[in-house]
C-alpha cells in the first residue's frame, strides 16, 4: 500500500457523516446516513454492502459532491469531498447507467475525457485504451442507444477510467451482467488495483464481493454494522476447514478419536462442490466474444 | 446547508424584482419608442383590446392574419345583426392590427350607420311596437358618438389621414345626428389640419351660410383661411383650391 | 484555470448542441416553421388592406416566435431536465465540472440551436420578401406609384433580436428547470411564464391608464418580475418602414435581452448549486 503525504494512507475518510432527507408535504425527516465513520485505505478494493435503503448510494453521492451532507466530514485523498480537486481524482460508474443515446461509444468516452481535462494530445489514445480494456473496441462506433445492458456497464466503466483517476467508485457495476461479463469486470478491477488505484464497489452480488474485495463495510439503516478485511469479517473464531482426499468411514472414525483427545469435534462432514459460476465460466467463456456480454 | 424552500422562493422573487427594476431603464428607450411609434402598443388601441384581447401581442406576429380572420368572423355576425359580437370582433381586429385604416373606418361606419337600425328593429319587435322619436334619436346618438370616438382615436394613429377622417366624422354628424353645427365643426377641423381634404373648407362655409345662417362668420373664417394658405401654412392646398375659396368668398360678400 | 473552464464549457455546449440537433423534434419544427412562413405569401386573399409585404412579413415573424418559443421551452427543458431524470447528469457532475458550467453549457448549446433555427426561417422569409418586393417595385413603377420598402439589413437586425428574445426564453426555462421536479411541470410553468412575458407590456400599458394608483403600483411591480418580451417586436419598423428604428432603440432592446439572460442564468445557477442530484 502506498502512503499519501496529506491523507495518511487513506483514499477516503468519512467522519460522523449524517444525511437527512425531507420527504412529503410536511417535510418529515428521513435519516439516510446515520453517524457513519469509516476509512478506505489506498490501493485496495473496498466493498460497500447492505440492504436496499441502507445509505450506500447516498454515501457515494456525498463523496462525489452530488449531494451535500447534513453534518459530518468526508475527504478524498485529503481534499474535501465534492471539491474540484477531489472530483478530479475520482471516476464514477453510477447504478444502471444511461448515456446520451445520440453519441457513439467512442464519442461518449471522448466527451467525458474532454470534460475531465485529459490533454487533447492524449485523448484519442486514452479513449482507445479504455475501450480496449473494457472490450468495446469493436462496438465503439455504434450509438449507445443500440448497446445491450452489459455493454452499457462496460461503457460506464470506460468513462470512469478514461481520465486515469486514483479512486474509482462503482455502484452496482455488474447488476444484470452475465457471469462471463461479470468475471471480466473482476479481472479489470484486479488490474486496476495492481496499477495502484483504489476501488470502492457497491453491490448486492455478495459472492463476487467476497472474491474481489480486500475490505468490506456493511451498512444497515444508515449505520455501519461491521467493517474490516474479508477474512476478518467472515472467519468463525475457533473453527477451521480442512479439505481432505481419500477419506473413508474408518479414517473418519480415527480422525474423530484424535480430535476428541484435543478437545475438538467434527461438526459436519460434506463434499466440497464447484460453484455454479465457475462451471458457467468453464463451459461458456470460450464461445463468448466480450462485446456481446 | 440548503435554505428552506419558502425562504429560497422568497429570495428568488425579491431577486427577480430587483433585477427587473435595475434592467428596466436599459429597455426603457425601446419601450418608449414603441409606445410612441407603434400603434399596437399605445393606450388608444389597448383599451379596447384588454376587454377582448385574449391574443393581443401574444405571438409576436401573426397579427395581420388573426385580425383578418377576426374581421371575417365579424362579417358573419354582421349578417345576423348581432351588435355585440360584431363590434367585439371588429374592435379586436383593430387591436390586433391597428395599423390598418380599413378596420378603423369600417368599424366606425358600421357602428354609426348600421347598428342603430339593428337596435331599433330589435326594440320594435318586428314592427309590433312603436318607438318614441326621442328614443330613436337617443339610440342614433349613442352609436354615432361611438363611431366619432373611434375616428378620434384613429386620427392619433393616422395623422396623415386626419383630414379625411374628420370628413367621415362630419358625415356621421350630418346623416346620423342631423346636427349642422357639429357637422360644420368637423369640416372646419378637416380644413384646418395639416392634411385637409380639398372640399372641406367649402363644405364648412356652405353649412355656415346655408344651414346656420352665419354668413359673417363664414366670410371672416374664409378670409383668415385664405390668408393662411397664401402665407404657406397649408402647402398641400393647390392653387385651384385657393381659386375656389376666393370665388366662394366673393359670392358670400356679394 | 480559465482555459480549463473554457474547455469544459465548450465540451458541454458542443454535446448539448449535437444532442439537440439530432432530435427529430428540431427537424420537424424547422420544416413546419418554413412551410408556415412561406404559406403567408399564399394567404394574401384574406388580407384586408395591409400591404402585402407587411402581411407576409408579419406572418413569418409570428412563425419564428411561435415555433421558436416552442423549441426554446420544450427543447431546453428536455436537454436539461432529461439529464436529471435519466441520470446522465450523475457521471457528468461527479467530474470536476462546476454547476454553473453545466447550466451555462446547456444554455449555450440550446441557444446555438435556436440560432440555427432563427437563421433558417429568416433566411427563407428574407428570400421570399426580397423577391416579392422586387416584383411589387416593378409593378409600382409601371403604375406610377411608390415602391414598397423592404430592408434586408433591417430584417437581419430583427433576426438577431429574435435570437436574443429566444435566448431570454431559454434562460427563463432553465431557471424553471433548476427547481422543477418533473419535466411536465417545467414545460407548463415555462410556457405560462412565456405568456406572461409576452403579454405583460400590453397589460401594464392598458391597466395603468385610467386605473387607480394602487392598481398601477401592483401591476407595475408584477411587471418587474419577468422580462417584457414585447420590446423585441421591432420587425415591421426595422424591415418595412423607410424611417427604420434608431440605433439606440435596437441597442436598448438588445442590451435588455443580454442582461436579462445573464441575470436569469445566474439565478438558475444559484438554485441549481445545492440541488441534490
Amino acid at each position: 500500500m502506498t502512503m499519501s503525504a496529506t491523507n495518511n494512507g487513506f483514499a477516503v475518510e468519512i467522519k460522523n457523516l449524517v444525511k437527512d432527507f425531507r420527504v412529503g408535504i410536511r417535510g418529515v425527516k428521513l435519516r439516510a446516513v446515520d453517524n457513519l465513520t469509516l476509512r478506505v485505505p489506498e490501493n485496495c478494493i473496498y466493498g460497500l454492502i447492505g440492504p436496499n435503503g441502507s445509505g450506500k448510494s447516498t454515501t457515494l453521492k456525498i463523496l462525489l459532491g452530488l449531494t451535500t451532507p447534513t453534518s459530518g466530514e468526508c475527504s478524498l485523498y485529503g481534499h474535501a469531498a465534492g471539491s474540484m480537486a477531489a472530483r478530479a481524482l475520482s471516476g464514477y460508474l453510477p447504478e444502471a447507467p444511461y448515456f446520451y443515446r445520440h453519441l457513439s461509444g467512442r464519442e461518449l468516452v471522448h466527451f467525458y475525457a474532454r470534460i475531465s481535462l485529459v490533454p487533447p494530445s492524449e485523448i484519442e489514445e486514452r479513449v482507445d485504451n479504455v475501450l480496449a480494456i473494457v472490450g468495446l473496441a469493436a462496438a465503439a462506433s455504434r450509438r449507445t442507444g443500440t448497446y445491450s445492458k452489459g455493454m452499457l456497464q462496460r461503457l460506464g466503466l470506460a468513462q470512469a477510467l478514461v481520465h486515469d483517476p486514483k479512486l474509482v467508485i462503482l455502484d452496482e457495476p455488474t447488476a444484470g451482467v452475465d457471469p462471463v461479463g461479470s468475471a471480466d469486470f473482476g479481472k479489470i478491477l484486479m488490474e486496476m488495483k495492481q496499477r495502484g488505484k483504489t476501488v470502492i464497489i457497491c453491490s448486492h452480488l455478495l459472492g463476487q464481493m467476497e472474491e474481489l474485495c480486500d475490505r468490506v463495510a456493511m451498512l444497515d439503516k444508515g449505520r455501519l454494522v461491521i467493517e474490516g478485511t474479508i477474512d476478518a469479517v467472515l472467519s468463525r473464531p475457533g473453527r477451521r476447514t480442512l479439505t481432505v482426499e481419500g477419506l473413508d468411514d474408518e479414517a473418519i472414525a480415527a480422525v474423530e478419536a484424535v480430535l476428541a483427545r484435543h478437545g475438538a469435534r467434527i461438526e459436519s462432514i460434506g463434499s466440497p462442490r464447484e460453484s455454479l459460476e465457475k462451471l458457467f465460466l468453464e463451459k461458456t467463456a470460450a464461445s463468448q466474444p466480450p462485446e456481446q456480454a | 446547508m440548503p435554505l428552506p424552500l419558502a425562504k429560497k422562493a422568497a429570495i428568488l422573487v425579491l431577486l427577480l424584482l430587483f433585477a427587473g427594476t435595475i434592467l428596466s431603464p436599459i429597455g426603457g428607450t425601446a419601450e418608449r419608442w414603441q409606445k410612441e411609434n407603434q400603434p399596437a402598443f399605445n393606450a388608444a388601441t389597448l383599451e379596447d383590446a384588454v376587454g377582448q384581447g385574449a391574443l393581443l401581442g401574444i405571438f409576436g406576429g401573426f397579427r395581420a392574419i388573426m385580425a383578418d380572420f377576426a374581421w371575417l368572423r365579424a362579417y358573419l355576425h354582421w349578417e345576423n345583426h348581432d351588435r355585440a359580437a360584431c363590434e367585439t370582433l371588429m374592435r379586436l381586429s383593430i387591436a390586433l392590427d391597428p395599423g390598418n385604416l380599413f378596420f378603423w373606418r369600417n368599424t366606425a361606419d358600421i357602428i354609426a350607420y348600421d347598428m342603430p337600425h339593428w337596435e331599433i328593429a330589435t326594440r320594435r319587435h318586428g314592427g309590433r311596437i312603436d318607438l318614441d322619436p326621442a328614443v330613436i334619436k337617443q339610440i342614433s346618438q349613442k352609436y354615432a358618438q361611438r363611431g366619432l370616438d373611434l375616428y378620434a382615436n384613429a386620427v392619433r394613429i393616422f395623422p396623415r389621414q386626419e383630414g379625411a377622417l374628420w370628413v367621415q366624422c362630419a358625415l356621421i354628424c350630418q346623416f346620423r345626428l342631423n346636427d349642422p353645427r357639429l357637422t360644420a365643426d368637423y369640416y372646419r377641423k378637416s380644413a384646418e389640419c395639416p392634411t385637409p381634404v380639398w372640399f372641406a373648407p367649402i363644405a364648412y362655409v356652405n353649412i355656415l351660410t346655408k344651414e346656420l345662417g352665419q354668413k359673417n362668420e363664414a366670410a371672416a373664417w374664409l378670409r383668415s383661411h385664405i390668408k393662411k394658405i397664401r402665407s404657406g401654412q397649408y402647402p398641400a392646398q393647390s392653387s385651384a383650391a385657393l381659386d375656389r375659396l376666393e370665388t366662394k368668398l366673393r359670392d358670400i360678400e356679394k | 484555470m480559465r482555459n480549463a473552464t473554457l474547455r469544459r464549457l465548450c465540451a458541454i455546449t458542443a454535446n448539448t448542441f449535437t444532442e439537440a440537433s439530432r432530435q427529430r423534434f428540431f427537424a420537424l419544427l424547422v420544416l413546419l416553421g418554413m412551410v408556415v412562413a412561406v404559406s403567408g405569401a399564399f394567404l394574401r386573399v384574406f388580407n384586408f388592406g395591409s400591404s402585402e409585404l407587411k402581411f407576409t412579413a408579419d406572418f413569418g415573424f409570428g412563425c419564428v416566435f411561435f415555433f421558436g418559443s416552442i423549441l426554446a421551452v420544450v427543447m431546453t427543458t428536455q436537454l436539461f431536465f432529461a439529464e436529471l431524470e435519466n441520470r446522465t447528469a450523475l457521471p457528468l457532475l461527479a467530474r470536476p465540472v462546476r454547476r454553473w458550467e453545466f447550466v451555462a453549457g446547456k444554455f449555450l448549446g440550446a441557444w446555438a440551436l435556436l440560432g440555427v433555427f432563427t437563421a433558417l426561417i429568416f433566411g427563407v422569409l428574407g428570400a421570399l420578401l426580397l423577391v416579392r418586393s422586387h416584383e411589387l417595385a416593378q409593378e409600382a413603377i409601371r403604375a406610377g406609384e411608390s415602391a414598397p420598402w423592404f430592408s434586408v439589413q433591417g430584417l437581419a437586425i430583427f433576426a438577431l433580436l429574435q435570437w436574443l428574445r429566444l435566448g431570454v426564453v431559454a434562460a427563463l426555462t432553465l431557471l424553471v428547470c433548476s427547481f422543477a421536479r418533473s419535466l411536465l411541470y417545467a414545460v407548463t410553468v415555462s410556457s405560462l411564464a412565456l405568456l406572461v412575458c409576452q403579454m405583460q407590456g400590453t397589460a401594464r400599458a392598458a391597466l395603468a391608464s385610467g386605473s387607480n394608483s394602487w392598481v398601477r403600483v401592483v401591476v407595475e411591480t408584477a411587471g418587474r418580475l419577468l422580462p417584457d418580451l414585447q420590446l423585441f417586436d421591432l420587425g415591421v419598423p426595422l424591415a418595412l418602414q423607410p424611417a427604420g428604428v434608431p440605433a439606440g432603440v435596437v441597442a436598448s432592446a438588445a442590451g435588455y435581452g443580454i442582461f436579462y439572460t445573464v441575470v436569469l442564468l445566474a439565478l438558475a445557477v444559484w438554485l441549481f448549486s445545492d440541488r441534490e442530484i
